[in-house]
């Protein structure tokens, strides 16, 4: 790639010529926007050739410093492009990458296992399980009375499944 | 004293412009010409803080900033 023509060069002030079929305009504006916190940019156009013009924001800048950051310009040109051909070679992944995200982000890719439309007559109150059933009516001994307050009551009533967590108290 | 920036149409873009018009116009007086390939832009009066230059050039590089993040 050919590096950019330096077409004027006064007082902290270069242009540059850049050849259109080389650095398309997306290339310049990218790498004109990187470096529009350190210098003034102006963009212009002479036949087929975009002209760019960098003045440095410190008066003091050296000669040097503006060639410095000329080469700087470049580099910031090819890094530029090259982002610009990763992204259009990588086009078509993206946009599959994305649309597959949005697709699932709607509901349109659910399993057939989560569509519940075997329960479709079950009431929020059903519950086949038995998960509602405390735990007092699930390991009640039939026909004994209910078990006295006192320091053996949680061993006889403790039934399988007690972890510990819940303790009810008797009646 | 004025200063002018020629800003070219196939690389700026007028709302840009416009927009750094309305920004700055506290700063200097500012007034836009038209020609079939540009728009410049004249600065006049401006606020004693800046240079002519100075304020035209921030301007230059605000439009520029404008025109890259409409077109992306």
């Amino acid at each position: 790639m050919k590096a950019p023509d330096i077409l004027s060069s006064s007082e902290g002030k270069l242009v540059l010529s850049l050849d259109k079929g080389i650095y398309p305009l997306d290339v310049i504006y990218g790498a004109s926007y990187v470096f529009i916190d350190r210098a003034y940019i102006l963009l212009g156009k002479v036949d087929d050739k975009t002209t760019v013009e960098i003045t440095a924001k410190n008066a003091r800048t050296s000669e040097d410093a503006m060639k410095a950051m000329v080469g700087e310009f470049g580099n910031e040109l090819l890094s530029q492009a090259l982002r610009k051909k990763i992204t259009r070679d990588n086009q078509q992944i993206l946009e599959t990458i994305v649309s597959q995200a949005l697709a699932g982000a709607t509901g349109a890719m659910v399993p057939s296992e989560f569509d519940d439309d075997d329960d479709d007559d079950l009431d929020f109150l059903d519950d086949p399980l038995g998960i509602a059933v405390p735990w007092e009516e699930r390991f009640k001994k039939r026909g004994s009375a209910p078990a006295q307050r006192g320091p053996d009551t949680e061993k006889e009533e403790a039934g399988p499944g007690d972890s510990g967590g819940h303790k009810p108290a008797g009646d | 004293m004025s200063t002018l920036r020629t800003f070219d149409k196939s690389i700026y873009a007028l709302a840009a412009v416009k927009d750094g018009m309305e920004a700055y116009e506290g700063l200097g007086k500012l007034s836009m010409d038209t020609s079939d390939s540009a728009w410049t832009v004249n600065f006049e009066e401006v606020d004693p803080d800046f240079t002519p230059e100075e304020l035209a050039s921030e301007f230059a590089n605000y439009v520029l900033a404008q025109t890259i993040e409409r077109r992306h």
